[in-house]
């Protein structure tokens, strides 16, 4: 016991001394998962145009870094998968100025290469498909919530075809990339997610299929200083990093829109 | 089961003998041994550690499985090598009390004793219980867990509990191994009693011969797995030419005689040995009873001239016969009118030049002879 | 089997040195344990709306999945893990040692690893998965599934636990039962399962502790479906997604019927171990 005491003093002391270099700023960014691809990227050009800036990537769905913060995680920048998150946020008093959106993204049925189960949104009301949907709280599922209940509100297919794609859920991730894994593990046929994972650096073996445009709807991905931060101004360089040319390049490479 | 387990009015009708020979190997260890016992009768197995004794008991009991033989418990042969008869342990009807006696830690002595006992009615199950409590005199400690009572208690219910359920034929591995002097020569006596009573037939391990002699009928004297000596104890005890015995008993002199006078007061009993008188410890007996004594050969001085001024009450002359060297000491057998077994050492044999037809006297104090029964 | 009625601790009681020696880390490890407890308590308790998450579906759902499963998953692990924690504590061959490790090896291996691999073998993709399909037979997402990945994880906890108490029961007893006419089977339950129940339980409480708080595997290998997969712990999760409120609620009925059947076995042992030997 006594040595766990010592222990763990040690790793305390170690992990307060440890890491950054002399001269070095760091940015800690608290990123929404479905942004883990393209955000190590960015990190990457973001570092190289600064020098001596380095940054610090902490992925989950959009929720959890939320209460973290809102627990008081230390972090410079929060990038959000939605608005409804950040205005929580806003509200929680976690921010340093107003949110700005930087990105779009798109939601799809998200199916295996191969498969042949899924050509059309009406596939998913198919008895026996096994589905993984976001889960309900995490803003993968919030938009997912608003699509089914337009798709129920739409003549073409009404409140029981989304009843038979309810029945067809078999699990709900706890974020964006969790709900896709399920299918790229082959044990779940389609996820709803965003587009951009379907070609998200190492999600070989997905396609999207597309929903259609007027029931689909766009998911907005803000970002914004953490109140606190202890480097605000390399933060503030970073929000306009995402929105300049070399930023956006970086963004539409990997699948995501101009705001 | 061909015998009703209820009333329990012992002795048994049963054609009695328990009879068998084994051969059984384990590692270089091998056993080769024949028995056999008679209703009421009870076999000492007699050795020293690693001679076989307890391992020929668990091949009776069904606890090892021989390589070869032929064992018969009763009526029925229980294991037969050629015709590949096995009866389990659970169905041998065979009771066994190990050394340590093995109660059960989360029983009370009622249902240790109650254990073997299955089926039936509830009233003859309780009545047996408290009856073969009774007869081992522990009915008081029915309610009590074996933790909490004594060791010679200990081995009294451990012999109810393997007497309860009437079995055929009754194993004891060193049923005294736990117990002090005093316990031991007491509850030695209970036992053949109990064997008297029971009228089955006995076998019982030890390593102490004082053991063999008050308790068996026939000795049957292990060695390396091998059977060195067979028949009644004292026979085997006073025939010369039982060389590996005598080592295995480690008492080498043992004389029958009389109490000729007591002394309370001094603690001493004067006894005739036949020519030799030997004063030895008090015990209350009776002058003119009958007893037998012993006395270790190492436990006698040997010395060349008369002894003065010794506290030894025993001081007696006589001549060498013989000298016998062995590997380490030296025994030498002198005879005082009768004939004892002395140990030396090979050096003290040629100092004091000792050489058959010397004259010499022998020292033994009061408190290195003992009765034997 | 002595027992010493004055209870207290052997050594030197109430000295300074003894007190330093142990005291202090003691209570050190008290505060470290107690604290976060403690906050969880007053946070839980002390937010409005405690009683009223505690009424919701899916609160009522976790709940009772989680001890429907678990308590199926220990039931599972006792009845095969008993004969097989036997088999072990008597037998001497070739190997055992390996078997022992191969046994226990679910004790250090990450749960979420223990999910995939359970996928990786089960899943319809799997090695044994895809002919399990074939004859209509599905786990993953499955009320099945969260109880193999309870099982997966909670079994060595018991088995490793009763192999210890049997093989402190001296088998000398069981011979002894056997010559006094009882079957190995009735020597078993009479003589070793009583003899080796503490070691048994204290084995099966800590399986079923393993079991009521597994995570990793679960989400991984069953999904986190409300009602039908989504046991206390990933409601937790879920929970903390949108409110901490409900989390926290959750958190505190987790601890405290953990707590209360972990007290319960306890002073239930105590009393048979009164009353027996």
């Amino acid at each position: 016991m006594l040595l766990a005491t010592v222990v763990l003093l040690l790793t305390l002391l170690l992990s307060a001394c440890g890491g950054s270099g002399v001269g070095e700023q760091r940015l800690t960014v608290f990123a929404a998962s479905s942004l883990t691809d393209v955000f190590t990227d960015l990190a990457e050009a973001f570092e190289e145009s600064q020098g001596d800036a380095r940054i610090i990537l902490n992925f989950a769905a959009t929720s959890t870094l939320r209460v973290q913060l809102e627990q008081g995680a230390r972090a410079d920048v929060f990038a959000s998968a939605d608005e409804v998150q950040m205005r929580l946020a806003q509200e929680a008093g976690l921010l340093d100025g107003g949110p700005v959106l930087f990105a779009a993204n798109r939601l799809a049925i998200l199916v295996p290469v191969e498969s042949e189960k899924i050509a059309t949104l009406q596939d998913l009301g198919e008895p026996g498909l096994k589905l993984v949907l976001g889960a309900p709280q995490t803003p993968i599922g919030t938009y997912t919530e608003g699509i089914l209940e337009r798709i129920a509100a739409d003549s073409d297919y009404g409140p029981e075809f989304v009843q038979r794609v309810r029945d067809n859920v078999v699990s709900f991730g706890l974020n964006a990339r969790q709900a896709v894994a399920a299918v790229q593990l082959g044990e779940a046929d389609a996820a709803i997610a965003y587009v951009t994972d379907a070609r998200a650096g190492k999600a070989i073996g997905l396609r999207a299929v597309p929903l259609p445009s007027e029931l689909a709807g766009i998911a907005l991905y803000p970002v914004a200083v953490i109140d606190g931060s202890s480097a605000p101004a390399l933060a503030q360089r970073f929000l306009d990093f995402l929105r300049s040319e070399k930023g956006v390049e970086v963004l539409e490479k990997h699948g995501f829109g101009r705001p | 089961m061909t015998h009703s387990t209820g009333s329990g009015q012992a002795p048994l009708a049963t054609s009695g003998r328990a009879e068998g020979w084994v051969r059984y190997r384990r590692d270089t260890f091998s056993l080769d041994v024949a028995w056999s016992v008679a209703s009421g009768e009870v076999l000492s197995l007699y050795g020293p550690s690693g001679s076989g004794k307890s391992t020929t008991l668990r091949l009776i009991a069904g606890l090892l499985r021989p390589r070869e033989g032929r064992i018969v418990v009763g009526d029925d042969e229980v294991f037969n090598g050629e015709r590949a008869v096995w009866v389990s342990p659970h169905r041998r009807r065979v009771g066994y009390m190990p050394q340590q006696y093995g109660l059960f830690p989360h029983l009370s002595v009622y249902r240790n004793v109650a254990f073997g006992l299955s089926g039936g009615d509830k009233g003859d199950k309780t009545r047996r219980v408290m009856e073969v409590l009774g007869q081992l005199r522990v009915e008081d400690l029915a309610e009590r867990y074996p933790a909490q009572i004594s060791a010679g208690q200990q081995q009294r219910v451990a012999l109810a509990r393997a007497l309860a359920p009437q079995p055929r034929l009754l194993l004891l591995d060193e049923p005294f191994s736990a117990l002090d002097q005093e316990l031991r020569v007491q509850l030695r006596g209970e036992l053949k009693g109990v064997a008297a009573q029971v009228g089955i037939p006995m076998i019982v391990v030890t390593h102490d011969w004082a053991d063999v002699l008050s308790l068996s009928d026939r000795v049957l004297a292990l060695d390396q797995g091998k059977v060195v000596a067979d028949g009644p104890p004292l026979e085997l005890f006073e025939r010369p030419s039982a060389e590996v015995l005598s080592r295995l008993t480690e008492v080498e002199n043992v004389f029958a005689g009389r109490v000729t006078s007591l002394d309370r007061a001094a603690g001493v009993m004067s006894c005739d040995l036949g020519g030799v008188s030997l004063a030895v410890p008090f015990v209350a007996l009776e002058a003119g009873a009958t007893v037998r004594v012993g006395v270790r050969a190492g436990d006698i001085l040997l010395a060349t001239e008369p002894p003065k001024g010794l506290s030894a009450r025993n001081v007696i002359a006589g001549k060498v016969v013989t000298v016998e060297g062995r590997r380490f000491e030296t025994e030498v057998l002198v005879d005082c009118g009768r004939r004892f077994r002395v140990e030396v050492t090979p050096g003290a044999v040629e100092s004091l030049g000792i050489a058959p037809g010397r004259e010499v006297w022998l020292v033994i104090k009061s408190n290195s002879c003992f009765l034997i029964e | 089997m002595e027992r010493s009625k004055q209870g207290g601790v052997r050594g030197a009681p109430g000295s300074a040195g003894w007190l330093a020696v142990g005291g202090l880390p003691t209570a050190l490890f008290i505060l470290f344990i107690g604290l976060p407890l403690l906050a969880l308590f007053i946070r839980g308790f002390g937010q409005d709306g405690f009683w009223a998450s505690l009424g919701q579906d899916t609160v009522l759902d976790a709940l009772r999945l989680s001890f429907i499963t678990s308590l199926i998953a220990v039931a599972v692990v006792a009845v095969v893990g008993t004969p097989m924690a036997y088999f072990l504590a008597r037998s001497r061959f070739k190997g055992r040692g390996l078997l022992d490790a191969l046994i226990e090896l679910p004790i250090v291996v990450p749960p979420v690893v223990a999910g995939l691999a359970m996928l990786m073998a089960f899943g319809r993709n799997g090695l044994i998965g895809g002919a399990l399909d074939s004859i209509g037979v599905s786990l993953p997402f499955t009320m099945t599934a969260v109880i193999f990945a309870q099982i997966f994880v909670g079994a060595p906890f018991y088995i490793r636990s009763a192999k210890l108490g049997f093989e402190a029961v001296d088998p000398g007893l069981e011979e002894i039962a056997q010559t006094l006419g009882r079957s190995p089977l009735q020597t078993f339950f009479r003589v070793t399962m009583p003899l080796a129940s503490r070691a048994m339980i204290g084995g099966l409480v800590l399986c079923w502790a393993r079991a009521i708080s597994e995570f990793g595997a679960t989400i991984m290998f069953a999904g986190n479906l409300p009602g039908r997969t989504q046991t206390m712990p990933l409601a937790i999760l879920s929970a903390l997604e949108s409110d901490l409120g409900s989390a926290l609620a959750l958190s505190v009925i987790l601890v405290l019927i953990s707590l209360a059947v972990l007290v319960a076995v306890r002073l239930a042992l105590r009393r048979s171990w009164e009353l027996g030997t």
